[in-house]
């Protein structure tokens, strides 16, 4: 028994088909009457070979998603935490890009242990308040933890602590000073230096670079 | 601002099953069937400087009712009205839960509720609470007060705030040519009028199972809860579905039947309660 | 609000003041995506009923304290603007709005599928921008687009209406001057594709009967109010997709 066809719109609560035929993935929900249902408004994709039933939406809440890369900045330096407040979303394949903010910022945390391959002593000479960094998010939901030990995440950018001018990568693991010549540890993103990273954040802050 | 109630998981999950199983067999954990109330105690007149009073429990909830009554102003549009107000508080000795502060959401839901369930059927005759027609009326204050929660807060409500007013008396005055009202100490004109006797029911769904006078641990493992107005003649005269699931229609019809059941057995208690003190 | 019946509220045909039927409901109107800040929106009309809706989320409140562990929590706020009645309202929140606030947000919680966004907040604000009868199942159903319009995943729409008893007559969609007069009214939310009956209260006197009739009136109005939802949200996308 079909009840749809593929390619059309739907609406939350419109039956789809049921569970003995199809498997209900993302946009849907099966009810405890076996049948499954639209759970978001959107086009339907029924894959009768498969037997895969999903609604792809029209909008979706934009969250941070386990696996993905994310943007935020560093607000505090615990001594085996870094916390973020996580902006959007950036793709690193095939080259650097912005994909999108989320609804609102999100905390998330980095411990310790995934800050970095080597041994840590103190983490304030990886990350300090203020800096933003790019991180790869390991959990599902809040409060996130994330991981910055591969090289293309880390700080991208840093203010230098003397002067405040934006300071230049120099290797891995330190920044310059263009200005005044302070030179700083950090994680460091290989990444730093990439334009995308000019980002102008519509809805909570504002760059100007 | 309403927000989801974060229950503690104080009645964990197994509880639940083993609540399912007994409601299975037509059992509860207190050797009540679905469809019985709990022990019903009620006790009037236990604040003498209240005009009315009672103290209801129900199973170990224990509500007490005092009933104000003062002079005041009539509303501009009823001038030939005095005025009913109900308050509930759940005092924070009452439950672990309760934090000290004004009504929350759910003291207030019962409060309006009562008040509702009072008013619409016109069980207060508010008319004769007149003393000058547009200027001075009787204000009656009926406060709720929870002391001990034990789940169902609203029928124990209800039938203190009832026997409260069934046995309030209303203060004599005396009327000066000046127009100044004085009201005698100690003195009464008698009882209060009250025209009609409701209770309420409720029903908490658990599943499939419909339970009347839920306990607390009832409560909180529940889907969500009825409470129906019933008065003297069986009339609904009020209704609130109170929790976060839904019902269809055939449950609410269930509802329904079992509620109008339940309240006889509140009725009759009330009636006695009140036979016995006149 | 039972009030003496010196006034007419049926004219000699059986119609109303406003010349509907008693099984009429007023006119709707419906939008969504209506703001620009928020992640989901929608302005619902019942006749001179003007509710707004707006819904952020899932996000993550700034009391970190209020999160469940394997939900969402709703955050629903009922509130009427100062010059949506007649006489001026003073902006503070009444009793009546905190009890409508928990009325509105136990019918939606049925609903929303909650448990895929553990330890976030889900707001929903509805705004009561003019009120003349049915505000809170108005609000309810402009709740229920506004969600979808934000995306959150649900196990169906949910739409309200009221039922008043006039008279001794039920009749559908009350309005402010109906409401006033009525012996009892009846706001109803339900969600018609999952037959549940989210929101249901009764102030006033019914007996079984007229309960059970008046509901089955609402349920088949609150049909039409879903289909109405449906169309609302589909057609904003159409245009896009073709």
């Amino acid at each position: 028994m079909s009840y749809s066809s593929s390619g059309r719109v739907v609406a939350p609560g419109e039956p789809l088909g049921v569970a003995e035929e199809y498997v209900a993935e993302s946009g849907t929900y099966v009810g405890e009457d076996g049948v499954i249902r639209a759970a978001i408004p959107g086009v339907l994709h029924l894959d009768p070979r498969g037997k895969v039933v999903r609604v792809r939406p029209f909008k979706r809440p934009r969250l941070p998603r386990a696996g993905s890369n994310s943007f935020g900045l560093v607000t505090q330096v615990k001594h085996d935490l870094v916390v973020l407040e996580l902006y959007g979303e950036v793709s690193t394949e095939p080259s650097a890009r912005w994909l999108y903010e989320y609804d609102s910022p999100l905390t998330g945390g980095v411990p310790i242990h995934l800050v970095t391959k080597e041994y840590v002593k103190d983490l304030y000479s990886y990350f300090r308040p203020g800096d933003l960094v790019l991180a790869r998010v390991l959990s599902p939901s809040p409060p996130y933890t994330l991981t910055t030990k591969p090289p293309q995440h880390g700080v991208v950018y840093a203010q230098c602590s003397r002067c405040g001018s934006l300071m230049q990568p120099l290797n891995p693991r330190s920044m310059k000073c263009p200005r005044c010549g302070q030179v700083e540890e950090r994680k460091v993103s290989v990444l730093a230096s990439s334009k995308l990273l000019r980002i102008n954040l519509r809805r909570y802050l504002v760059f100007k670079r | 601002m309403s927000m989801t109630p974060f229950r503690v998981p104080v009645v964990p999950t197994l509880k639940k099953e083993a609540f399912i199983s007994l409601y299975r067999k037509g059992m509860r954990i207190d050797d009540r069937d679905l469809f019985t109330p709990r022990k019903i105690e009620i006790e009037t007149g236990v604040i003498e400087k209240a005009e009315g009073s009672a103290l209801v429990k129900l199973g170990n909830t224990k509500v007490l009712a005092g009933v104000k009554i003062e002079v005041g102003t009539p509303f501009k549009d009823t001038p030939n009205q005095g005025v009913l107000t109900v308050h509930a508080e759940f005092v924070p000795l009452a439950s672990p839960v309760f934090e000290p502060g004004p009504p929350d959401e759910n003291a207030i839901e019962l409060a309006r509720v009562i008040d509702r369930s009072l008013r619409e059927v016109g069980a207060v005759d508010l008319e004769s609470l007149v003393i000058r027609e547009g200027e001075k009326v009787w204000i009656v204050w009926v406060d709720l007060y929870v002391i001990d929660h034990d789940g169902n807060l609203f029928d124990a409500s209800m039938l203190a705030a009832m026997a409260a007013l069934r046995t309030a008396k209303l203060p004599d005055y005396e009327e000066y040519e000046t127009g100044e009202i004085e009201v005698l100490k100690d003195k009464s004109q008698g009882p209060l009028k009250i025209n009609h006797t409701v209770v309420t029911v409720t029903t908490a769904k658990v599943g499939d199972y419909i339970i009347v006078d839920p306990t607390l641990d009832e409560e909180t493992i529940a889907d969500s809860r009825m409470v129906v107005a019933i008065d003297e003649q069986g009339r609904i005269a009020g209704l609130q579905k109170t929790g976060e699931a839904g019902y269809t229609r055939e449950e609410i019809q269930k509802v329904f039947n079992i509620s109008q059941g339940a309240a006889k057995v509140y009725f009759k208690s009330l009636e006695e309660a009140l036979a016995r003190k006149g | 609000m039972a009030r003496k019946d010196d006034v007419t509220l049926f004219r000699e045909d059986g119609t109303r003041l406003d010349g509907r039927r008693p099984d009429e409901m007023r006119p709707i109107k419906m939008e969504v995506g209506v703001l620009d800040n928020a992640d989901g929106s929608a302005l619902v009309e019942f006749g001179r009923t003007k509710v707004l809706a707006a819904v952020y989320g899932p996000r993550e409140p700034v009391q970190k304290y209020i999160v469940i562990p394997d939900k969402a929590v709703l955050r629903v706020r009922y509130h009427m603007a100062p010059f949506s009645t007649s006489e001026r309202k003073s902006p503070a929140p009444s009793r009546r709005e905190v009890e409508l606030s928990k009325v509105i947000r136990e019918a939606l919680e049925p609903v929303v599928l909650t448990d895929q966004f553990p330890r976030t907040a889900i707001d929903i604000f509805i705004e009561v921008l003019q009120a003349d009868g049915g505000t809170r199942t108005t609000g309810l159903t402009a709740a229920s687009l506004a969600l979808a319009d934000a995306g959150i995943p649900m196990r169906a729409l949910v739409g309200g209406v009221a039922v008043g008893k006039i008279q001794g007559r039920l009749v559908l969609d009350i309005d402010e001057v109906e409401d006033n007069y009525a012996e009892a009214d009846m706001p109803v939310g339900a969600a018609p594709d999952i037959g549940l009956i989210t929101l249901f209260q009764i102030n006033g006197v019914m007996t079984r009967e007229e309960v059970m009739k008046g509901l089955d009136m609402a349920l088949e109005a609150i049909n039409r109010i879903v289909e109405m939802e449906k169309e609302v949200l589909k057609s904003k996308y159409m245009k896009v997709e073709v």
